[in-house]
């Protein structure tokens, strides 16, 4: 008799342990999906405006108190100030920028992006064209109107 | 928590983190790191998870880099992610004693565990 309860009980709490593994799973997967499709659509139009060479339109896809920490620069903080850093890059030749996304996260009003960047700088009067690349990290925040903007990019 | 109170926590982890890595304690150092966390290294591939992670900061450690030090730029904390924007120096002394400094930025993303503390997620600098 004592067997037959410890056994019910046993049941009882795989049973139970299943269920919060299902729901773990069905709850967690839409997330990760939903992040995946988030930030391949966000990729996307970086990556256009950067190939069109519109800072303009690349400095609207920050958050107004988004931050750039460069590679070799000093960090740089709010729209104008990110326009200007790209604007500079375009005018030294930089293109054909791709992201190519490794891992991505949803918690809360937070995204985050794992990925490699590549780009390449144009070649001045018959120069070979040079292929850049490396690690990103990007941090976005959900907006007021429920759109995602980039609060931190970071890259090496 | 507000951003202040975070401010406060980020601090305290880089103290502990500069501390760990210049007694040279791999072990130590990724301790303050969840299970899932990454690093994206300058010039290397990313490095995911526990062990990965400690083969990498021994090395880090064997290949002679000292005085590792962390500052803080700007924190912020939402739910259970917080981030910090940051800036990281070291050195390198060779062989023949000469050093050599190091310098960048850096950002860490942190992800609070079930017992409230905060761990790092994703490490990258340049």
């Amino acid at each position: 008799m004592k067997n037959c309860k410890s056994i019910a009980v046993l049941a009882v709490l795989v049973l139970a342990a299943i269920a919060a593994v299902m729901a773990y799973q069905c709850n967690a997967k839409p997330d990760k999906e939903k992040a995946d499709a988030i930030v391949s659509q966000l990729n996307a139009a970086w990556d256009e405006a950067f190939v069109q060479a519109s800072a303009g339109t690349i400095s609207t896809y920050y958050d107004a108190n988004g931050s750039l920490l460069p590679a070799g620069g000093e960090q740089v903080t709010g729209t104008k100030a990110i326009a200007d850093f790209w604007s500079g890059l375009f005018a030294k030749g930089l293109t054909d920028h791709h992201i190519e996304t490794v891992e991505t996260g949803i918690v809360g009003n937070t995204i985050y992006q794992r990925a490699k960047w590549s780009a390449v700088l144009k070649g001045v009067d018959g120069a070979e064209p040079q292929n850049f690349g490396g690690n990103l990290h990007l941090l976005y925040k959900k907006q007021d109107d429920g759109s995602w903007k980039i609060l931190t990019h970071t890259w090496n | 928590m507000t951003n202040s109170d975070f401010n406060a926590v980020a601090t305290q982890l880089n103290q502990a983190w500069d501390a760990a890595f210049n007694v040279k304690d791999h072990a130590q150092v990724v301790s303050f790191y969840d299970d899932e966390a990454t690093v994206l290294p300058a010039g290397a591939g990313q490095v995911n998870g526990k062990d990965a992670l400690l083969t990498f900061w021994q090395g880090a450690i064997a290949s002679g880099i000292v005085d590792h030090k962390l500052e803080l730029i700007h924190a912020e904390a939402d739910g259970n992610l917080a981030f910090q924007r940051g800036h990281w120096s070291a050195a390198v002394v060779n062989a023949e004693g000469q050093r050599q400094s190091f310098s960048g930025n850096v950002h860490l993303l942190y992800r609070k565990q079930a017992d409230g503390n905060w761990k790092l997620l994703s490490h990258i600098w340049n």
